[in-house]
């Protein structure tokens, strides 16, 4: 039973796993081709940046000053602590609305009538500004944490719900025939290839759900006083824009690193694993 | 649905269709099967009125033109639709759904892109009840039959379209089905392999013994493989006429004796006129070569 992926083919059977091979290029110029273009727009950003904070007049503060505040919050503990308790937040918010997000989109994905029921409300909410539920979320659930994560998960569900019903009704049907054929029915067909078969789509889906439930949770901070963004309101407070600034770098930091180590690894490992991936220029 | 072509059987063949012959013999009854295109209220006919019986063990291959209904036929045999009238009996059951006993391998591969080789082949196994151990058991030596034992572990988009569509016909075959049917299974593969798969599937129906329907446009292919052809025509589908192939296996694409029927069953594929339900039976092989027919040219 021992098998070997290349090795011992078949004679006269193509080899499609050899044949792709392309020359790769080695680790030293594949790290300076994806290292150098990111730095290069960076640097031009900060020189943009720099030029904006010369002005004569402007309170806007240069990228030297506001790196020196960056670190001097860093080290003094402020900036981690208030990171540290918006990530808790995010983590509850987040899982709240995955778990129910993708739960929605399945079911309309696998059912019809829901879907034409429900689907354009859910677009509808899509669009609103999750902002709109905060005084919402005050009046009926008072000014604490639990409106803050309420806010954060009505803000992520439609976005991933939309995204997790595309993806299933995007399914190769001949697929789900094969299945069925197979004898897959039920919550066997849901489980071992709805999700499945959809997954790549549904990993896209939480990806934009992270993205919505993190601006409402600091549009929610920012009003109700919690995390980044109660630190973000008493910068402004203090007229400090060299602190308001460090905060936006921080929180730029956070989502990068969340989506480079989170869902950009995921969704390239379910993409290489079923061959879809695109490397190159598409144009 | 006006006239019924009656599929007449050569001699040598007993006439299946409402003589009131025992189920047991015949694995697939086909019984005035009609299907209206969606949403022409049964003006527009995808089949109309199609009768055929598949004998246990048969190897009956379905040509026709594009527009013919053959795809939608093997997708009612396999119960992936349903007729609008008529019926289809399986091994004297009423087809109401897709079945097991019934295993489609579609034209393209349809396996699973996010299980390995051998997990695809195992996942029906798995569904019906065997445990990891002997479901693993089982898909590896159909693999080892389909000359991929070697590639168990590899990724679906790994392999090329022939070694795809082996491992679609292992996993359609590890169920023991007692009907494969084929939707132009090699219709997207290039010739050497289309070859090498034609002499696998010869091989696997005879150590199996399975029945096997075989839907293809490619008329060669059809004779190469079916101990029977079915001839459909368009608009609306229906059967034109059956070709017996009496020729010994194995068979290959370039035999004389296989081209010369494929040129028997191309001429009832273009000429369309009053050739309904006609049944062309080339035993005994030592008369007149087909090619001699009225009509060819």
């Amino acid at each position: 039973m021992t098998t070997t992926r290349t090795e011992d083919r078949l004679p006269g059977v193509a080899d499609p796993l050899e044949e792709r091979v392309i020359a790769s290029p080695t680790w030293i110029s594949r790290t300076i081709s994806t290292a150098v273009p990111p730095l290069v727009a960076g640097i031009v950003g900060l020189l943009v940046w720099q030029l904006l904070a010369s002005r004569p007049g402007t309170s806007l503060t240069g990228p030297v000053e506001t790196f020196r505040t960056l670190v001097a919050l860093t080290f003094n503990g402020d900036l981690a602590t208030n990171v540290g308790r918006t990530l808790l937040l995010m983590l509850v918010g987040f899982t709240g609305s995955a778990v129910s997000g993708v739960l929605i989109g399945l079911l309309l994905g696998s059912n019809s009538l829901l879907d034409r029921g429900l689907s354009p409300y859910l677009v509808g909410l899509q669009s609103l500004p999750s902002a709109v539920w905060i005084p919402l979320a005050v009046l009926v659930g008072g000014t604490n944490v639990s409106s803050v994560i309420a806010v954060t998960v009505l803000g992520a569900i439609p976005s991933i719900a939309i995204g997790t019903r595309d993806a299933v009704h995007g399914i190769p049907p001949l697929i789900v025939r094969a299945a069925r054929t197979l004898g897959a029915r039920g919550p066997i067909m849901m489980r071992q290839v709805i999700i499945p078969a959809s997954l790549p789509g549904i990993v896209d889906g939480l990806q934009h759900g992270w993205a919505f439930a993190f601006r409402s949770l600091i549009a929610a901070e920012l009003i109700l006083g919690t995390g980044i963004g109660a630190f973000l309101g008493a910068a402004k407070q203090e007229n400090r824009v060299d602190k308001v600034l460090s905060v936006v770098i921080a929180i730029l930091i956070v989502g990068l690193v969340v989506d480079r180590l989170g869902f950009a690894r995921a969704r390239r490992a379910l993409r290489r694993r079923r061959g879809i991936t695109i490397s190159g220029d598409l144009l | 649905m006006s006239e019924r072509p009656a599929v007449l059987t050569a001699p040598g063949h007993e006439p299946h269709a409402g003589d009131g012959k025992e189920h047991e013999d015949v694995a697939l009854h086909v019984h005035d099967v009609s299907r209206y295109y969606a949403g022409t209220k049964g003006r527009g006919h995808a089949l109309d009125g199609v009768n055929l019986d598949v004998d246990c063990g048969e190897f009956v291959c379905v040509v026709g033109p594009s527009g013919c209904g053959k795809s939608t036929l093997l997708d009612i045999l396999a119960g992936h639709q349903q007729p609008d009238h008529g019926e289809v009996l399986a091994h004297g059951e009423i087809v109401s759904g897709p079945n097991r006993r019934r295993m489609v391998v579609f034209q393209e591969h349809a396996l699973f892109p996010w299980l390995n080789v051998i997990e695809n082949v195992s996942f029906g196994l798995r569904l019906a009840g065997h445990h990891a151990n002997a479901a693993n058991h089982i898909a590896q030596e159909w693999l080892e039959r389909v000359h991929l034992g070697n590639v168990a572990t590899a990724r679906i988009h790994e392999l090329s379209g022939g070694m795809k569509q082996r491992v679609a016909l292992a996993r359609a075959l590890s169920l023991d089905p007692e009907v494969l049917l084929m939707d132009e299974p090699f219709a997207a593969l290039d010739a050497q392999t289309r070859d090498h798969l034609h002499a696998e599937v010869q091989q696997l129906w005879q150590d199996t013994g399975k029945t096997i329907v075989f839907v293809t446009h490619n008329v060669r292919e059809a004779v190469v493989l079916g101990d029977r052809v079915v001839v459909m025509a368009a608009n609306p589908g229906r059967l034109r006429a059956v070709v017996n192939v009496p020729l010994a296996r194995p068979r290959l694409l370039e035999d004389p004796e296989v081209v010369a029927l494929a040129r028997v069953v191309g001429q009832y594929l273009r000429d369309g006129t009053a050739l309904d339900g006609e049944v062309f039976d080339a035993t005994p092989r030592d008369e007149a070569p087909p090619a001699a027919l009225p009509g060819m040219s």
